[in-house]
């Protein structure tokens, strides 16, 4: 009876010990699938900007469509939205929901000493090739494209980890993680060739889900619109 | 014996005490109008000349149908040093000193400055406290309700810009509760207090960003 009682108390002891082990192993992740491409991506984010007039940057999310439609708010510490843009195309909105005002026009009308300069690199986020392909690993290959002529480098595992454009800048893809299968870098940093710097960290991407078009388009009923060559900061 | 009253426990003077509680609680909560709302809060705020607290912020995404909880501490010193600190995963610092913010992302090493124009400032803010209130500020509509030992106070801008309401809720004796902002994208973030300690004699030492 008493082998019985400690039979019982290791098998116990043991599935516990089995229990506890299956909960400290992390959840596996899906493999990268060769030639998934980035549709939509809903996350948190981290910005930071630097520039050599000065440096910017504070959490907010982020919502992105193929090929080219961006929502970006950011938040003030207190969690209320202190700024949004919305880009598609050339084309960037800039809304400042405090004061009621937006500004909209081409990212070229932006002033050159706008504190949102640099982000006029967003657009150069846009991939429309697979992030992954094992066939280049550790390769480059040179395409024109209309965000013009740019070379991709890809790692030894096949992941494209940075893109450099003929016009000077770059664009790096870091900390690839796998949603359900598709490629997706936790940081995107890119930097021009005037040595601006602007790095995005995505927290809890949710990848290739649907979106809503609302969410991509702004809602500028009662604000007051400006052009975006206005544009001078918060 | 034992097991009827085990049920008369169980089954009837548990619920009517619970029931007595939530009516006590709602019988409570007596709309009050905004100038003594008002009134209340300024003097209990009066009294205080300092207060530390840590905080919980709940930002709901209404586009996203997500939730950003993060946690911190905040730490307030009369007449016009406010500082805020948010832990990782979304670590920011704040600290305003009258109308001047300035701003620290740690794990980015940004850190940014901006003056706020006076009228914005803290001094000009809590020196509204000052003496008693006799008429509501403009171009906000206010209601108030009083619960207990707490006021709350709803704060309505009048336009359509960013905020659509404020609500705060205040003991007594001025140590803040919570605090939820509604915004016109229906955004909501909902701070709670906890751990609120007042007049604890806060030194320049507890306002650096860094």
């Amino acid at each position: 009876m008493r082998t019985m009682s400690k039979i019982c108390r290791k098998a116990l002891w043991a599935a516990l010990l089995l229990t506890a082990g299956c909960a400290a192993v992390p959840k596996n992740q899906v493999p990268f699938r060769p030639g998934a491409t980035l549709e939509t991506v809903a996350a948190m984010v981290t910005i930071s900007v630097k520039t050599p007039q000065g440096n910017t940057g504070g959490h907010g999310y982020m919502v992105y469509r193929q090929p080219d439609r961006f929502h970006l708010a950011m938040l003030t510490p207190f969690g209320t939205t202190a700024l949004e843009t919305y880009s598609a195309d050339d084309r960037l909105t800039i809304v400042i929901p405090s004061k009621g005002t937006a500004y909209a026009g081409a990212f070229d009308e932006m002033p050159d000493d706008s504190p949102l300069r640099g982000w006029r690199m967003i657009k150069l986020m846009a991939v429309d090739e697979p992030l992954f392909d094992p066939l280049k690993q550790g390769t480059s290959e040179t395409s024109s494209k209309p965000a013009g002529e740019f070379t991709s480098f890809y790692d030894g595992k096949g992941l494209l980890e940075r893109k450099k454009f003929a016009s000077g800048e770059e664009v790096f893809f870091r900390d690839y993680q796998s949603a359900e299968g598709v490629p997706f870098p936790s940081v995107i940093e890119f930097i021009d060739r005037n040595g601006a710097r602007v790095k995005i960290t995505f927290d809890e991407p949710e990848i290739n889900k649907p979106i809503d078009n609302a969410a991509l388009v702004p809602n500028l009923e009662g604000m007051t619109l400006l052009p975006l060559a206005s544009f001078r900061g918060m | 014996m034992k097991a009827f009253f085990r049920l008369i426990i169980g089954k009837c003077l548990i619920p009517a005490l619970l029931i007595m509680v939530f009516m006590a609680a709602t019988a409570l909560a007596a709309e009050i109008t905004p100038l003594e709302g008002l009134e209340l809060a300024r003097k209990g705020f009066a009294g205080m000349t300092d207060f530390t607290a840590e905080i919980t912020q709940e930002k709901q995404i209404a586009l996203l149908k997500k939730t950003m909880t993060s946690s911190g501490q905040v730490r307030f010193r009369r007449p016009d040093t406010f500082y805020m600190e948010v832990y990782s995963p979304y670590a920011s610092r704040l600290l305003l000193k009258d109308n001047t913010l300035t701003m620290l992302l740690p794990a980015e090493g940004i850190r940014q400055k901006t003056v706020l124009p006076p009228e914005e400032g803290l001094r000009h803010w809590f020196s509204l406290f000052d003496r008693p209130v006799t008429r509501l500020p403009a171009g906000v509509e206010i209601r108030a309700d009083r619960r207990g030992d707490a006021v709350t106070l709803r704060i309505i801008p009048t336009g359509k810009k960013g905020v659509k309401e404020l609500r705060i809720t205040l003991f007594d004796d001025g140590r803040p509760k919570r605090l939820a902002i509604e915004e016109q994208n229906r955004d909501r973030t909902v701070i709670t207090f906890q751990k609120v300690r007042k007049n604890v004699g806060l030194a320049d030492k507890d306002f650096r960003i860094e």
